[in-house]
């Protein structure tokens, strides 16, 4: 497209003008965002509380720290054995299996161990 | 629970850092202010060429993007062309403002600026073009900004603007015929030299 002179830069001239400019950004001070940053904390979000779970250790350290059972080797030979009672059995079943019902009558707070 | 920012902070998206900061990342949100604070104040200074406006108008928009953080899926853009929509929408509403109180802003350089003759004349045609795109219609004055000084795509612009490519096109041609126009008269005193 053809310009008069007289009348209007040509797309060159333009086109440099506005490449110089682009080069010329301003730049906010220092101050300003350090004002932007206070903005942003003090709006930021509380962050959401982590949930966990007990996991069946957790359970088993809660039961045998609260009551007494046979001493050390034995309590923890119990132990590992109704867990694998209940793994083999399946969490539930192991209550009703013939082994985890003569192991609740010997020792009671073995029922505690597994969860719900 | 992993932390939403395990990786490196200038490789996570715009959008992944305001989740980050929805959740309370505080880091998130240093990040993400240093990436788009310069580009929205930039774009304010193009359009109002005040520094004090400039800067409220980028506080604004940066206090309207913490708030509205929670529900950055709702936004429909992302984080950037969001923001830069909200910044052009504040700085026409100051310039429609000024219109109407007849306010007069002075685009002229700081007398106590030491002179040298390459950059008085730089300065001088970064104040011409300052001046000459203070003459064209609010929207106009946008899409040049934003196409021709701040680099965006035309697509991006289209986002920002809510109207189609074609309509960016139009407007950016119109306000560069424009702008070739208001310069012309100052084309020796800028030395700009048609090497065609």
């Amino acid at each position: 497209m053809t310009h008069d002179p007289k009348f209007e830069l040509s797309d060159a001239e333009l086109d440099r003008l506005l490449a110089e400019a682009r080069l010329d950004t301003a730049l906010p001070s220092a101050n300003f965002m350090a004002r932007l940053e206070a903005d942003a904390l003090r709006m930021l979000p509380e962050p959401a509380p982590v949930v966990t779970r007990p996991t069946l250790w957790d359970r088993v350290r809660t039961v045998l720290g609260r009551v007494a059972l046979p001493s050390g080797l034995v309590a923890a030979g119990l132990t590992g054995l109704w867990l694998g009672v209940a793994a083999g059995s399946g969490t539930y079943a192991v209550y009703t299996s013939e082994l985890g019902l003569q192991m609740m009558d010997d020792f009671p707070v073995l029922a505690g161990i597994l969860a719900e | 629970m992993t932390h939403m920012l395990d990786a490196p902070l200038q490789d996570v998206g715009d959008a992944d850092l305001l989740a980050a900061y929805a959740a309370g990342e505080a880091r998130a949100a240093r990040a993400l202010m240093l990436r788009l604070t310069p580009r929205i104040f930039g774009l304010s200074m193009r359009m109002l060429g005040d520094r004090a406006e400039a800067e409220d108008v980028t506080q604004e928009t940066m206090l309207r993007l913490w708030k509205i953080a929670p529900k950055w899926r709702d936004m429909g853009a992302a984080p950037g062309t969001w923001t830069y929509r909200v910044a052009a929408n504040l700085c026409t509403d100051r310039l429609r403002r000024r219109r109407d109180a007849a306010w007069d802003p002075e685009f002229d350089l700081a007398d106590d600026r030491p002179s040298e003759e390459t950059r008085l004349q730089t300065e001088a045609r970064a104040e011409a073009l300052t001046a000459a795109l203070a003459t064209l219609p609010d929207r106009q004055r946008l899409a040049v900004v934003l196409r021709h000084l701040e680099g965006l795509a035309n697509p991006e612009i289209a986002e920002i603007l809510e109207i189609s490519v074609d309509a960016v096109e139009s407007l950016t041609a119109r306000g560069k015929r424009a702008l070739a126009k208001a310069l012309a008269e100052h084309r020796e005193a800028l030395g700009l030299i048609d090497d065609t």
